[in-house]
């Protein structure tokens, strides 16, 4: 009777042991923040299945992702929850007046205007600018750089951003000119993780070349 | 030993192994189950969010929320005409159990029976921007800019920019959006003491800038001796001015709008209009929510409010604010 009880105890033991630690490799796996990275998604093949989307009337048409919608806030979402320092490349071109983007570390995502938390990169045609912005069910602004000309519509643009701790870092060119526009940013306090996306503004628009890959060693350690 | 004993045997380990396999799993997984306490919620959906007016509505409710422990969820739909949204929006947020909801009605006449539905079952009901159909009572109230004084404040400036005679017009009126009608009947019965500013036109367009920049380009073409233009919303103030700018008369038309939105402060202070009838927002916010914490700790909503209402002008670059004028 004795061995018995021993005996389940033990295999009760061993059991637990082994459940704990399979449960917790899948979760470390699940949870990585470099599953599934580097990311790329050129539209060629025409599949956006990977992409989920909050407003907007999103299309892939000749190896670009377009929405057509120019209502406010229209957000196109990917990736992983847990994705935390990375650099992101995207081209985009704006359809029209308003703005349009990238956003990154993008977690509670809704329908609606600024309904996400996460950060914002985009360019505004308001006042010619490359935007920053953090989204927390509301917005606040938190750099905005001139460019030294004119956006133009329906002209490329490309995005490259670095997300490392809480420093932020942007880069940002037209299509076949040499003006590069940098712009490094402080978050305090920051979001840490999230997944990316397109966002547009009071203006339609056309992204391609989304590009992600992990960034190693961490500015906050 | 029987069959029965063996197999007995055989099934125990394996039932423990189970057993001990499934608390392991629990064990790992216990941390992400747990749900941190979160604060009592207040829904807050406005016409539509990101534009100036509303974020500093947004953030006068999170400062009275703040203040009382609770939490705002903050949403709108992404169109200012968008009422199947807002009102999936608004369900939405009380379903995940919002105490109480603050609406910026897109369409007064649309929210009626959802309105009434949240009312009936105590939910206190606050309206911003403009005021609901129906009466106010312990479960519905409103928290409004004083719509007349827009008129009014508009009024006067005309006569000032008109020097109390011309042609003047309206743009933006829409049975949807009452408090454009309440400016705009307010507008004209203080001009009526004038009889030498004649309003000739009220075109539509509150709510959506191409239909009111669309108007606005007829106007200028219909009446040539058009002196001024009141906008009575923040769409129909940014259509007028694309229209005026496009038209090069917005030296000539002195365009009064509406709402400190979208970036209308900033065109004031380029000189693309000539003034702006405002509402402090943030004050809107705040006893909004003011309203509605009195209003979840058991006590009656206070009768609807009226924010007062400033014009704002521009001297060199600097925007001047006056309370009063």
């Amino acid at each position: 009777m004795m061995r018995r009880l021993i005996r389940d105890l033990l295999v009760f033991a061993i059991a637990a042991c082994a459940g704990l630690l399979v449960t917790t490799a899948v979760i470390r796996v699940l949870h990585s923040p470099t599953r599934g990275l580097p990311y790329h998604d050129h539209f060629a093949d025409g599949d956006a299945s990977g992409w989920v989307a909050y407003d907007g009337n999103w299309t892939v048409q000749s190896g670009a992702m377009v929405n057509e919608s120019n209502e406010r806030g229209a957000k196109l979402i990917t990736g992983s929850t847990y994705w935390t320092d990375y650099a992101m490349d995207a081209d985009l071109a704006l359809s029209s007046t308003g703005e349009a983007g990238i956003i990154a570390r993008v977690s509670d995502a809704e329908p609606g205007v600024d309904s996400y938390k996460g950060i914002y990169i985009g360019l505004r045609v308001r006042d010619e600018s490359l935007v920053v912005g953090e989204a927390d069910y509301g917005w606040g602004e938190l750099a905005v750089v001139a460019l030294p000309q004119p956006i133009i519509p329906n002209v490329w643009y490309h995005i490259h951003l670095e997300l490392r701790g809480c420093e932020l870092k942007v880069l940002t060119w037209r299509d076949g000119n040499r003006d590069v526009i940098r712009l490094s940013h402080g978050l305090s306090p920051c979001f840490r993780q999230g997944k990316i996306g397109l966002r547009s503004y009071d203006s339609g628009g056309q992204w391609k070349n989304i590009r992600v890959v992990a960034l190693r060693g961490n500015a906050g350690e | 030993m029987s069959g029965g004993f063996r197999l007995r045997q055989a099934v125990r380990p394996l039932g423990v192994a189970v057993l001990g396999v499934s608390c392991g799993c629990l064990t790992a997984l216990a941390p992400m189950l747990r749900t941190p306490p979160s604060a009592p919620v207040i829904a807050f959906i406005p016409r539509t969010t990101g534009t100036s007016f509303t974020e500093d509505m947004h953030h006068g409710a999170e400062v009275a929320a703040r203040a009382a422990g609770y939490q705002i969820y903050w949403n709108g739909p992404t169109r200012e005409d968008d009422l199947d949204r807002q009102i999936l929006i608004a369900e939405n947020a009380v379903h995940r159990g919002a105490r109480a909801l603050i609406l910026g009605p897109t369409n007064i006449w649309g929210l009626t029976t959802v309105v009434n539905q949240f009312t009936a079952r105590r939910l206190p009901v606050i309206f911003v921007q403009t005021g609901p159909v129906e009466p106010t009572g312990p479960y519905l109230t409103s928290v409004t800019p004083d719509q007349a004084q827009f008129g009014r404040i508009a009024a006067a400036r005309v006569v000032i920019v008109t020097r109390g005679n011309g042609e003047v017009a309206i743009v933006g009126v829409d049975r949807n959006a009452p408090e454009t009608l309440s400016r705009a009947d307010s507008f004209i019965r203080t001009l009526a003491a004038h009889p030498a500013i004649r309003v000739v036109a009220e075109s539509p367009g509150a709510v959506q800038i191409m239909q009111a920049e669309q108007s606005t380009r007829e106007l200028v073409g219909s009446y040539p001796r058009l002196k001024a233009i009141f906008a009575v919303s923040a769409d129909a103030t940014q259509g007028a001015m694309l229209a005026l700018e496009d038209a090069g008369a917005h030296g000539n038309i002195a365009l009064i709008g509406s709402d400190r939105d979208l970036f209308l402060a900033d065109d004031l202070q380029k000189g693309k209009l000539d003034s702006l009838v405002t509402a402090d927002s943030y004050q809107i916010g705040f006893l909004a929510v003011q309203d509605a914490l009195s209003a979840v700790a058991g006590r009656p909503l206070p009768p609807p409010q009226r924010v007062g209402v400033e014009l704002l002008t521009r001297k060199g670059s600097t925007i001047v604010i006056q309370r009063n004028p």
